[in-house]
């Protein structure tokens, strides 16, 4: 009997952990090019629940019926509001922070999180929000007791995930943007003088990011069916964290990170506490950070004297 | 010319804040997945930004106001007013009159004041963390929580009365500030920050999910304040003497506030004259050194691990009073008085003041507890306006506004 | 000789690239040394070894101070139990790097990008430098206890001294970051003074100096080594103040020293011509 409630903690871990990957993305990149946690990020990703579902709504209202139309569209149009959002607060927020002290866009990103909070919260009250489940159906793996189930919006959650991700890499290894993302990371001064307009890169990758906690915002909405204006805080600290475990400024670390997130999460609450679940996971952010910041696909940083 | 790039400018900015607000603002979720449309507001909110946009780009189009803008949204290191800090009589009257507003205000009025001293006290604390320190802790509130929860638990499980609880919670929040710190300041400013955020949430969840001992979400009763035997209730409750009987006049409930406010009122001024002081004394410029350059602290011999943590758990200290000064105010704590929105609050009480100005936040913890009060109607935006504060201060006045003027040295002899 | 410094062995490397390998040297007493060699060179990973921001891989650095001799790497990398630091003292070396120790044997030094407490006043740069040397803790500088107050009496004068020393004095109540570059430099060099060293590091002084700093920056180390009891070792590209500072150079191409000497012999010396102008000239 462990062994398929093992199993079935698992499976729950992988699709949990290929949420956190999406949103880690966000993390990633930005640190990885402006050396900055962007604080605001994870109350984006809250804000593109809200998109989502608003632009489910209307499009029901609208007459369309089928689920794929549905989805693909609801992640098109949320996709680029969140983006749009993104860059915004960048623009506004991040941008004229450039050569300010540390600690500056910091707090420029924790007073942006207050404002987005408090806009959802204006704009669309502070009840707890639904979607209706449009995607039914579970596959069982096992017999009437003892199975391992595997709900169709896992699959989907699973396949939308690994899509983007693989997406991405491409754009970030074979594009011309990438590149120019790439070299900016390693060095900005240097990427300015070759002629990289850095600040829109940096633009870009805030686009790319948002885009990203976007897809998240649907597949955890379908998912769960409800959320409210709360649910960035906790999301984004496991999403840091799992970014931070992969090995912060890689992209298939993000994801590598998340999935062990996720199944280490999942196993804790299945077999020791599910009370403690998040405590569990801010410990192993903690715990990484201190003994090894790098992360697993991460190369030690020298101090610069 | 100028007018038509301005309209064209505007227009712009206009359709971008349309798209922006049309499906937040625009359309209102609804119960059973329904939803209400409200299209004028988007329009209403975009139409304002483009007029906004338009008079600003319009009046740009000279260069003096060109340049006058430019002088205006400049960011300044330096805060604009500096004062001198010879004037002892201004702080006399300000220490008396502190001394007898409680007098004067309604039970709700004292309330406020109250609230508004001990977020002078968090401010002042954190303060010594992000702001001379430079060291940016996000789990703040985990100390006012230990602080909170001192009083509470201490008096339920081990009888700790309020005076016991005030050294009692500055010992084991500095404590539980040294053990967090230690293994945390390996790691600089960002990594620093959401590590502190972890902590503040783990000490959350713990007071929220270890029930048999916190009282969980249900929360804890603090104590019956009792003062040299004295009680503030009615009838005794504590097996002291009710102290309106003792002194032979009419009941009421504006004692037990008097006594808290003048309390707290008396730790702030002393807070404030041992932080000032501090700023001259050694350890008060090892942390504003640590803050400006943590690598040449090192190579003149400063270890940065001790003056880390002497911030850290000095910080923790006066958090952990406030939270003494908290339960006894609220009379019955639970974990939700301590999330990360706490922590952030107190944050913007330390931007706002401007980082590492003692005065400064004391005047912002001051203001923006109070804004809510006075603008009442307006208090759903409370957030709005911080959060907008705190990246406007960034981006304009990252030093604040005010500010003592730095310790002045004589020429050599 | 009779060195203040010796080095032995020194190996460090990056991610493979070795960028000093078996590096043997010694600086002697009382005079001004100088570090050359071309940019790549390793001088300011040497630099960053002796001052105790580098654990080298291998090799030995001994600083003969006026009271004791004390090998410097083996306090960057103690055991659990270092007998020269304690427990406390080698746990924090451990795990947290113990660079500040280094200071407190008599190691001073500047950075090649200044390192000032930019919102400070260049008075307050000078106290922090003698933190370490302020008697007194927290409550004595509360309660302002005599014997407080003396200790600050002593840094206050040591500050004004340094502060005299490098016509420094009008500015004193002026934030570090009001003073100008050439300013800077020399409140740089004030404040590593300020610590009492033995042995000065300075990493490239007179970078982004015009010719007439340059000239009375030479003039004021002149004098600071004639003055006090004092070892300078400085890593300079300046050519000119190289030569005519210094009694003792030694130069680094590629991690290894190739030369030693004084000003007069290096100028002579092939390897050195041609690390610094191509082998066709050596």
């Amino acid at each position: 009997m462990t062994a398929y409630i093992l199993a079935q903690q698992l499976v729950n871990g992988v699709v949990l952990g290929a949420i956190y990957g999406l949103i880690a993305v966000g993390y990633t990149m930005v640190y990885g090019i402006m050396g900055m946690i962007n604080f605001a990020h994870s109350e984006i990703y809250m804000l593109s629940a809200y998109l989502s579902t608003i632009v489910l709504a209307v499009l029901v209202y609208w007459g369309i019926q089928s689920p794929l139309v549905l989805i693909l569209l609801t992640l098109g149009v949320a996709m680029s509001m969140t983006a749009l959002y993104g860059w915004v607060i960048e623009r506004l927020a991040y941008r004229p922070l450039r050569d300010a002290p540390r600690l500056a866009p910091l707090i420029s990103a924790i007073g942006i999180s207050l404002i987005l909070q408090s806009y959802a919260v204006l704009t669309q009250g502070a009840k707890t929000k639904g979607i209706p489940t449009f995607i039914e159906g579970v596959t069982r793996f096992g017999d009437a007791v003892n199975n391992v189930q595997i709900s169709n919006i896992q699959v989907l959650i699973l396949i939308i995930a690994l899509c983007s991700m693989v997406a991405l890499n491409f754009i970030i290894q074979h594009t011309a943007f990438g590149q120019a993302c790439r070299a900016t990371q390693q060095d900005r001064g240097m990427a300015e003088i070759l002629g990289i307009n850095t600040d829109k890169v940096i633009s870009l990758v805030f686009v790319i990011g948002s885009a990203m906690a976007a897809v998240a915002g649907l597949l955890v909405t379908m998912n769960y069916g409800s959320f409210d204006f709360n649910i960035g805080f906790v999301m984004g600290v496991k999403a840091f964290t799992a970014a931070v475990l992969g090995g912060i400024g890689s992209l298939t670390g993000a994801m590598l990170g998340g999935i062990i997130l996720g199944v280490s999460e999942s196993l804790f609450a299945g077999l020791v506490n599910s009370d403690y679940k998040d405590v569990f996971a801010f410990s192993l952010l903690v715990i990484f950070l201190i003994f090894r910041p790098s992360g697993l696909l991460g190369k030690p940083e020298v101090e610069k004297v | 010319m100028h007018l038509k790039h301005a309209l064209k400018d505007a227009l712009l900015v206009g359709v971008l804040a349309l798209l922006l607000f049309l499906p937040m603002t625009g359309i209102a979720l609804a119960e059973n997945y329904s939803f209400n449309a409200r299209l004028h507001v988007p329009f209403l909110l975009a139409g304002m930004v483009m007029l906004g946009r338009f008079i600003f780009s319009y009046a740009l189009h000279t260069y003096h106001s060109r340049q006058w803008v430019k002088r205006l949204i400049h960011r300044e290191d330096r805060p604009r007013f500096i004062l001198r800090p010879q004037r002892h009589w201004i702080l006399l009257i300000l220490f008396i009159f502190g001394l007898v507003l409680p007098f004067t205000l309604s039970n709700y009025g004292l309330n406020t004041a109250i609230l508004a001293l001990i977020y002078v006290l968090l401010g002042l604390g954190l303060n010594i963390v992000v702001g001379l320190a430079g060291l940016l802790d996000l789990g703040f509130v985990a100390f006012y929580a230990v602080g909170a929860y001192t009083f509470a638990l201490g008096g339920q499980y081990f009888g700790l009365g309020f005076w016991g609880a005030i050294p009692v919670a500055a010992a084991i929040a500095a404590l539980c500030g040294v053990l967090l710190g230690f293994p945390v300041l390996r790691l600089h400013g960002d990594y620093l920050a959401i590590v502190t955020l972890g902590f503040g949430e783990i000490i959350r969840l713990i007071l929220t999910n270890w029930i048999e001992v916190t009282g969980g979400p249900n929360g804890v009763q603090v104590p019956t304040l009792q003062v040299f035997g004295f009680e503030f209730t009615r009838i005794a409750k504590a097996g002291g003497v009710p102290i309106h009987e003792y002194l032979g006049v009419a009941y009421s409930t504006a004692y037990r506030y008097w006594f808290l406010y003048l309390v707290l009122f008396l730790v702030v001024c002393a807070m404030i004259f041992v932080l000032n002081r501090l700023r001259s004394l050694p350890i008060g410029r090892a942390w504003e050194a640590l803050r400006e350059d943590e690598i040449a602290c090192r190579s003149l011999g400063i270890n940065p691990v001790t003056v880390k943590l002497s911030a850290f758990s000095m910080g923790a200290m006066v958090g952990g009073v406030a939270g003494v000064f908290f339960a006894a105010q609220q009379g019955f704590i639970n974990p939700t008085s301590f999330t990360f929105f706490e922590s952030a609050l107190i944050l913007a009480i330390v931007v706002l003041g401007g980082m590492g100005s003692t005065l400064g936040v004391v005047l912002a913890a001051i203001v923006l507890t109070l804004l809510p009060e006075v603008l009442r109607e307006f208090s759903q935006y409370r957030i709005v306006l911080f959060g907008g504060l705190m990246v406007l201060m960034m981006v304009w006045r990252p030093r604040g506004f005010i500010s003592l003027q730095r310790r002045q040295f004589e020429g050599a002899a | 000789m009779n060195p203040i410094l010796r080095v032995e062995n020194l190996s460090i490397e990056f991610g493979g690239i070795v960028a000093l390998n078996q590096v043997n040297f010694q600086i002697p007493r009382n005079q001004i040394s100088a570090l050359i060699g071309p940019n790549g060179a390793g001088k300011t990973t040497l630099f960053n070894c002796v001052t105790g921001f580098y654990r080298p891989r291998e090799g030995k650095i001994f600083l003969h101070g006026a009271r004791q001799t004390s090998e410097l790497c083996g306090l960057l990398n103690p055991g659990w139990l270092s007998r020269d630091l304690g427990l406390l003292q080698s746990l924090q070396a451990r795990f947290f790097g113990g660079s500040h120790v280094l200071n407190h044997l008599g190691v001073a030094r500047t950075f090649q990008n200044i390192r000032l407490f930019q919102q400070m006043s260049v008075m307050e740069n000078l106290l922090v430098a003698q933190h370490t040397k302020l008697k007194g803790n927290l409550f004595s500088g509360l309660f302002n206890t005599q014997a407080y107050v003396n200790s600050e009496r002593t840094a206050l004068e040591i500050a004004r001294y340094w502060l005299d020393f490098f016509e420094l004095s009008p500015y004193l109540n002026k934030l570090a970051a009001e003073l100008s570059y050439g300013q800077q430099r020399r409140l740089e060099i004030a404040r590593a003074l300020c610590t009492r060293p033995q042995l000065l590091c300075l990493d490239e002084p007179a970078a982004g100096l015009n010719p007439q700093e340059t000239a009375e920056l030479s003039r004021l180390l002149q004098r600071l080594c004639a003055q006090s009891q004092l070892s300078i070792l400085l890593i300079e590209h300046d050519m000119r103040l190289v030569m005519e500072i210094s009694q003792h150079i030694i130069v680094l191409d590629h991690g290894e020293v190739i030369a030693i000497g004084t000003p007069a012999q290096i100028q002579q010396h092939p390897q050195v011509l041609a690390a610094y102008l191509g082998t066709e000239y050596g």
